[in-house]
């Protein structure tokens, strides 16, 4: 096989730009400057509240859930099979490659384009239905109710668990290695079967499952949507606004944001810096082992950047409060998180998407020899990955591109928001002002971290 | 320092963050007009309260 290193994020070759990359950061703010002033001028009441959808289709949803789900639990046994039973080499078996690639980068990019796919293959999710819908046949529909999921706990869940994913992504040394990941997975699992069988499956899945949480957030940004028996194409981002704010929302969403950041910002230059030194004070000052110096440094450092994220956005907020005294700050964060949404997925496109496009290929080679055994099911075994399907300056084109059109899209958001908030269109507008503010940092944060990382 | 050492990559990151100091100037102004504003506001209704 001819795979090459995984999940080098940062293997994108020499960009050939004439231009230097902080004219593209600066180019990017007179974007959402002159943005702001197009939505003041033009969009002085509520278009996307209402969600204007159209019917599509009629939508086999019975079927698509049996066997979408019945694929789902296939492909979670194969993997985790493959985990175990495989090489216990990260390139070389399947499982590394198709949770950090396929599963973590590809389903973000379908939840965009196609809706909520996940919420179909959720393995967990499709093995709890059966199993309810088994036990409710043999019971004859006398099962106990599940008890209500607690307001309080919201979507704290779902935060700690992209956090933890985050950590294993992007912090813990051994994070390639099948058998962990599969054991991770099946702990995963059954965390999940248990808080459905106590809250319900719905409750549980529309806010604890980490996945099931954030593929669903970004498919509120997609213009099409499953109801019932029907396929809906709707205005992409009307959906965000359904969005119940329960705690927690605005933790996820920086979590989202601040661990992609950390994600860039570890494979850049100053971060080279930093970390032998912090991993030296644990080391010499408090006796960690190396390893465990260096993973601690980068906890840090991702604990930090999510921190950022959050301290930009409560800033933003404070400086809203300004025009609104009267709501709190928890209020106005709770009511304008929906502008982070777009941001997070901005931020995974540009961060992921060389990954992508690259280490993708590895899951043709990988999908006939999962386990790395020198098998060939489907005749594939010997593709490698082409390196020239796009060039260093066409993903630095898509990194742009994705950075200023996520925060557009922020922008709109808050905007739509705040236009239905305040009967005042002078005071909507002013409020954003701030959030304007909010998404020149993020995009100049976002781009800078992208070129520092192309530098390194 | 080797934090001192990559000195250039502090200053190119200060480039990138100039349309942040712009905006933020920004807000800063806004913000000092609008409390100013607030402040006439209350100023005149409690002229308008005494009067009256």
């Amino acid at each position: 096989m001819n795979i090459v290193i995984p999940f080098a994020h940062g293997i994108v070759g020499k960009r050939d730009i004439p231009i230097p990359d902080y004219v593209f950061g600066w180019a990017a703010g007179v974007v959402l400057v002159l943005s702001f002033v197009g939505l003041a001028v033009l969009w002085p009441k509520p278009i996307l509240q209402p969600e204007p959808a159209k019917r599509l289709c009629w939508f086999p949803g019975l079927l698509v859930d049996i066997v979408c789900g019945f694929v789902g639990v296939a492909l979670f046994a194969v993997v985790v099979y493959a985990g175990f039973a495989g090489v216990q080499v990260g390139t070389a078996n399947l499982e590394p490659t198709f949770v950090y690639v396929t599963f973590w980068v590809g389903l973000a990019f379908a939840s965009l384009l196609f809706g909520n796919v996940f919420g179909a293959f959720n393995p967990w999710r499709a093995l709890a239905r059966a199993v309810a819908w088994f036990a409710k046949a043999v019971s004859r529909g006398s099962l106990p109710e599940p008890i209500a999921y607690p307001r309080w706990l919201g979507r704290w869940p779902a935060a700690l668990g992209i956090l933890c994913f985050a950590w294993l992504e992007l912090v813990y040394s051994n994070k390639d290695d099948p058998s962990t990941l599969s054991v991770l997975a099946l702990a995963y699992a059954v965390i999940q079967l248990v808080g459905m069988s106590i809250y319900g499956i719905n409750a549980w899945t529309d806010r604890a499952d980490a996945f099931a949480v954030y593929f669903g957030l970004f498919a509120r940004i997609s213009a099409f949507e499953r109801r019932g028996d029907a396929l809906y194409v709707r205005a992409p981002l009307s959906s965000l606004f359904r969005l119940d704010m329960v705690p927690g929302t605005v933790a996820l969403l920086c979590v989202m944001i601040g661990s992609t950041s950390f994600d860039g910002f570890s494979n850049g230059v100053i971060w080279n810096d930093v970390a032998p030194q912090l991993q030296k004070f644990f080391v010499d000052d408090l006796g960690a082992s190396l390893n465990t110096g260096l993973e601690l440094a980068f906890t840090v450092g991702l604990l930090f950047m999510i921190l950022l994220v959050f301290g930009i956005y409560r800033l933003g907020v404070a400086g809203m409060r300004l025009y609104d005294p009267n709501r709190s700050w928890l209020v106005l964060a709770r009511r304008f998180a929906i502008s982070l949404v777009p941001i997070s997925l901005a931020y995974v496109i540009a961060h992921y998407f060389s990954l992508l496009a690259y280490q993708g290929q590895a899951m043709a080679a990988l999908a006939s020899d999962p386990l790395g055994h020198g098998s060939d099911l489907f005749g594939t075994a010997t593709v490698s990955i082409n390196y020239n399907v796009v060039s260093a300056s066409g993903i630095w084109y898509v990194q742009v591109a994705a950075l200023v059109i996520g925060h557009v899209a922020g922008l709109m958001v808050a905007h739509e928001r705040a236009v239905g908030d305040y009967p005042d269109t002078r005071i909507a507008v002013r409020s954003q002002l701030w959030m304007l503010g909010v998404m020149v940092v993020f995009t100049s944060l976002g781009l800078w971290i992208l070129s520092a990382a192309g530098q390194a | 320092m080797t934090v001192i050492a990559h000195a250039g990559h502090w200053i190119e990151g200060g480039i990138f963050a100039a349309p942040v100091v712009i905006v933020a100037a920004a807000l800063a102004v806004s913000s000092v007009r609008e409390k100013r504003r607030r402040r006439r506001e209350a100023e005149s209704s409690d002229e308008t309260k005494r009067r009256s």
